[in-house]
């Protein structure tokens, strides 16, 4: 497989700042920031695309953090980010195991798939606390636009963290 | 001996030349030699004059340039103090404008006592996923504030505090999809419920079937019913209407007075404890005083 397991020690001193900063950002003024009625979500960008360029283990490490700090600063119950982003990078990293090898595509499918399971997995959490889910307009204002979004902000995040990933380990994938 | 009979042959020749010139001068006799001299010496004292006189400009220059550099960071230091102070004092006029506006809310709603919170949502925050509508706001329990109490700005309700820590307190928007306030239409007081949507829409719902019950833009307020909110807070204004003839109801579809995306300052009802949560040891009476007061603070 083309992803690497070593480096791991490099993500406490880059990455945890960095998703604690972009989580942050992503509560000030990226908030202010509307596509389609959507705030793009860099952390999801992040967790997807170095769940990608690194492998199980260390896209499983940054969900954990981000979705640690997504959920601090959510009014969600604590968890549903976390258990959802985990969940997201777990099926990134299957398909990326799995199915397709050219990355364009590998990444496209990866966005995708992992988008629907991280909403489908952070409503179905909201649901048995407790609260209300409209499933369909779930499904029409909130994936469906989120989609694209994700999708661009990974192909936009991902060849800056492809840089890091060179720097702190040998193997990588190209596209 | 011999070099003082030096000196004095000099010094008498020098003296004879001075006398022999004096006298050449005074009869005339010399401009010839002095124009000569001066046909071969004006240009060159012009050229030194000049080379002098662009050796001077060249260390006025100079200094000038020390001087004009010394001139232009005192002017560029004192435009920078401007510049600030120019954004202080329009930032200071933006947030007057604002607590002027919450102050007359306060003055217009005395029944109820109001703690004026400055959202600076750049720094507090908002939720940072899409399928959720909280706000943080930057107060908490140390100012008094408790889960439930309403939150609402000069032009409308905005929501209801959820969770409140020591300096913080997370608000759940009235357009979260779960949000839902007992509404009434101002003009025929039909009542229904307001229910946030996915997206950030507003709904009002369950409201009786009937042409007159509700029209576009008819404005919409809090019931007071249920006891979640207080009444008459301004909720928003019907843009559209759907009426299906099999249902028992029929919805408005509303767009709130609050502009949501630029909140900067929030008032929280302080004096408001919805009802459901008020512990069964403590009298409604405690818990509601009948009149309280106005305070506002940043």
């Amino acid at each position: 497989m083309i992803h690497d397991e070593k480096g791991v020690d490099s993500i406490y001193y880059v990455l945890a700042p960095l998703l604690i900063i972009v989580g942050v950002a992503q509560s000030s003024f990226i908030s202010h920031i509307r596509i389609a009625g959507q705030h793009p979500d860099l952390i999801f960008a992040i967790v997807i695309s170095w769940s990608l360029l690194r492998g199980i283990r260390q896209g499983l490490l940054v969900a954990l953090i981000g979705g640690i700090v997504v959920d601090l600063l959510s009014g969600a119950p604590f968890g549903v980010f976390t258990v959802s982003l985990i969940g997201a990078s777990v099926l990134s990293h299957l398909s990326a195991a799995s199915f397709f090898r050219p990355p364009v595509l590998l990444v496209t499918i990866a966005a995708v798939s992992a988008t629907f399971v991280y909403y489908h997995i952070g409503l179905a959490l909201l649901y048995m606390g407790g609260y209300r889910v409209p499933w369909l307009d779930a499904f029409l204002y909130l994936m469906l636009p989120a989609l694209p979004i994700n999708l661009g902000m990974i192909f936009l995040v991902f060849p800056a963290l492809r840089w890091l990933h060179r720097q702190t380990a040998q193997e990588e994938i190209s596209w | 001996m011999k070099k003082l009979r030096g000196y004095t042959t000099w010094l008498m020749v020098l003296v004879s030349l001075f006398i022999a010139g004096l006298v050449l001068a005074r009869t005339g006799h010399l401009e010839m030699v002095e124009g000569a001299a001066f046909k071969f010496f004006g240009p060159v004292q012009n050229g030194f004059s000049s080379l002098s006189q662009w050796f001077s400009n060249v260390f006025q220059t100079a200094q000038d340039l020390r001087d004009l550099r010394e001139r232009n960071r005192q002017l560029t230091e004192l435009v920078n103090e401007l510049v600030v102070e120019n954004v202080r004092l329009k930032e200071v006029e933006a947030e007057n404008a604002i607590l002027r506006q919450l102050l007359h809310y306060a003055e217009a709603n005395p029944g109820q006592k109001v703690e004026a919170v400055e959202v600076r949502a750049r720094v507090i925050g908002r939720e940072p996923n899409s399928m959720l509508q909280y706000i943080i706001i930057g107060a908490g329990s140390q100012n008094g504030l408790k889960a439930g109490m309403p939150v609402v700005t000069e032009r409308g309700l905005v929501g209801r505090v959820e969770e409140v820590y020591e300096n913080v307190a997370k608000v759940r928007l009235i357009t979260d999809v779960n949000s839902s306030v007992n509404a009434i239409v101002q003009r025929t007081r039909a009542t229904g419920i307001v229910r946030g949507q996915v997206g950030g829409r507003l709904i009002l719902d369950y409201l009786p079937q009937g042409d007159d019950v509700v029209s576009v833009g008819d404005l919409i307020l809090t019931s007071g019913l249920g006891g979640g909110y207080p009444r008459q807070l301004i909720i928003g204004q019907v843009t559209k209407l759907t009426q299906k003839d099999y249902e028992m109801f029929q919805q408005a579809e509303i767009r709130p007075t609050v502009d949501f995306d630029r909140l900067e300052i929030v008032l929280v009802i302080t004096n408001f404890i919805p009802l459901k949560m008020i512990p069964e040891s403590v009298s409604p009476a405690e818990k509601l005083p009948e009149s309280g007061s106005a305070t506002t603070t940043k």
